[in-house]
């Protein structure tokens, strides 16, 4: 007779087991080696394609709506990029507030988060961060309390985040970016299309 | 033989009696605003909900009688309490439909709520009627807050404005307040170089067109009824005004007849809607086409919600256990179907409990048509930006 505790323990691991092996996919597919030159800010939008390398991304610091904390970001300065975020896989979901689509996944993406940070073996190493379209950080400051959101969202009103998305293409828009073999901070890819067009409930 | 035949024949008739002695009538409330100052809107909802009802009626479960109990909703709040009371104790109804005055609505989502009868609002927008965690009371239409998303989306992501022009009539409350189009507008950090109120029967607006003229805004918005909203835009053309858009907070340029009206002027003006035919789900079309034809008027998206509320009825009445209280409720709780306006399951998310979550649209005016332009993956037609001006038209 397997005892109740013994039971819960088991569909724990299991969970857990399932998380990772998710995880794993998308670092599978969603990332390829980060070049030592990254791309120059003011290059023009062009398509990423899956396993391209990572764009230079700075994120200003006292615009980010959430905890710099949990990014590993450093609060004395002013400027940081995606390098500094200290995770092995990193989701940056380009959003827009007031996107509808991006609203039900960003619903999406804050179960993802509580689901990490309960996951001892992925807690830490994978993170969320997202970055929004066009918006000022009083719209976004208003949409994380309307939406009860809990991952870090940077509001991105000069839309220097257009320059990863490509043109024509709108928001939402998923990327996965890891840390490549040599330790560089963070390497780059993503999903292209695909990840632009799967939910993270699919996740 | 002939003994045998009258006893085949009342074998049937016993057996036809029987089974409408046992078959269950199941009595819906519908409250509408069926006199005063509604009353436009009210009937529109009704005769939609009624089209619903004759089309899906032979959907709902087999020996079951579906009676339709419309009372003439109150706009008045107090008034609208004792209708509530009067339809749950007096009528027995099962669950209660529709509302669109706000102040209404929450009078009686809180009467449904307390004598635990599910009420599932179809038009009324205030937003704090699904925050309170009623858990009887869903809503099927976006709440007022989010009424104005799919022109913000637009603005940011496509046009990108730095300047905006109001033009906006005296008491103007359509789908975007004015108001509430001014506090976006600050908060999105876009400039607003000329916020004009006018009253509603000004008909010559070239005076402060030519300052807005001046100011060469990005974006002119208009809160507008129809003829004020085919004035402005004649009168643009007149003087040559040329932003990167036109765009009305639905009111006078989600009305059919600005497109009749205004003609070829009306071109690539765009207005912010909640539904509109072209929306790509199905039997949209077809409900307008049976309403057109019909009523010989044009339902709106009040129709069409209302229209959508009955799909949901015969959708929960088909799931439900049984036809108590409680068991309708739990049903309307797993909603998970499509309608005309789009997907229906009701969702908490921030403070909102039992709230459907649906996009709203922009459309554009293409010779006399709207054609739904954004989002960009329910758009019928690809939207024209800039505005090409008007040698184009």
């Amino acid at each position: 007779m397997i005892s109740l505790e013994t039971k819960r323990w088991f569909i724990h691991q299991i969970n857990g087991l399932i998380l990772i092996g998710v995880m794993s996919f998308l670092l599978a597919v969603g990332s390829n080696t980060f070049r030592k030159d990254p791309i120059p800010w003011t290059d023009k939008p062009r398509f990423l394609k899956a396993g391209d390398n990572h764009p230079y991304i700075p994120l200003p610091t006292n615009k980010m709506v959430g905890d710099l904390s949990y990014l590993g970001l450093p609060q004395d300065k002013e400027m940081v990029t995606i390098e500094d975020v200290q995770a092995d896989l990193l989701v940056l979901e380009v959003l827009n507030v007031f996107c509808f689509p991006c609203q039900t996944q960003a619903l999406s993406l804050s179960k993802l988060y509580k689901m990490i940070e309960e996951s001892p073996g992925l807690k830490g190493k994978v993170k969320i961060l997202g970055v929004a379209l066009g918006n000022t950080r009083e719209v976004v400051d208003g949409f994380m309390d309307d939406y009860g959101l809990v991952f870090p969202v940077l509001p991105d009103l000069a839309l220097c985040s257009e320059k990863i998305i490509g043109p024509g293409i709108h928001t939402p828009f998923s990327l996965f970016i890891k840390r490549d073999a040599q330790g560089n901070p963070a390497s780059g890819g993503r999903n292209a299309q695909r990840s632009h067009r799967r939910s993270p409930d699919d996740i | 033989m002939l003994r045998f035949h009258i006893r085949c024949l009342f074998a049937i008739l016993m057996s036809l009696l029987s089974t409408a002695a046992s078959g269950e009538v199941i009595k819906i409330g519908v409250l509408f605003h069926l006199s005063g100052n509604l009353a436009h809107f009210g009937n529109i909802q009704k005769n939609s909900f009624m089209v619903a009802f004759e089309e899906i009626q032979k959907q709902f479960p087999d020996g079951v009688t579906i009676e339709l109990i419309y009372l003439d909703m109150p706009t008045q709040p107090e008034k609208a309490i004792s209708t509530m009371e009067n339809l749950i104790s007096q009528k027995g109804v099962v669950m209660v439909v529709g509302g669109l005055s706000s102040l209404v609505a929450w009078e009686a989502a809180s009467i449904a709520q307390s004598h635990k009868v599910p009420f599932l609002m179809s038009a009324a927008t205030e937003d704090r009627i699904t925050e309170q965690g009623w858990e009887y009371v869903f809503r099927l239409n976006p709440p007022f807050s989010e009424y104005g998303n799919g022109l913000q989306w637009f603005l940011s992501e496509v046009v990108k404005p730095k300047t905006i022009a109001i033009l906006r009539a005296k008491g103007f409350t359509g789908m975007l307040s004015s108001a509430r189009m001014i506090e976006s507008c600050t908060k999105a950090g876009y400039e607003i170089v000329v916020d004009h109120i006018y009253d509603e029967k000004t008909t010559d607006f070239r005076s402060v067109l030519k300052q807005i003229n001046e100011k060469k805004p990005d974006v002119v918005a208009m809160a507008s009824y129809l003829s004020d909203a085919v004035n402005i835009i004649t009168q643009c053309e007149e003087l040559n005004i040329n932003p990167s858009i036109f765009v009305g907070l639905g009111g006078g340029f989600s009305l059919p007849q600005f497109g009749k009206e205004a003609g070829v002027t009306a071109n690539y003006v765009y207005s912010i809607s909640v539904w509109n035919p072209s929306v790509p789900y199905d039997g949209s079309k077809e409900f307008y086409e049976t309403f057109l034809r019909r009523y010989h008027a044009q339902p709106n998206f009040h129709g069409a919600d209302a229209y959508a509320a009955m799909q949901v009825v015969a959708d929960v009445l088909r799931r439900s256990k049984n036809f108590s209280h409680e068991a309708i409720r739990d049903a309307l709780a797993h909603t998970n179907m499509s309608s005309i306006i789009g997907p229906v399951k009701f969702v908490s998310y921030g403070k909102k409990t039992q709230q459907n979550r649906l996009p709203t649209y922009l459309v554009q005016w293409v010779d006399g048509e709207m054609k739904t332009v954004w989002p960009p993956r329910l758009a019928c037609e690809k939207y024209i930006f800039p505005f090409p001006g008007w040698k184009e038209q």
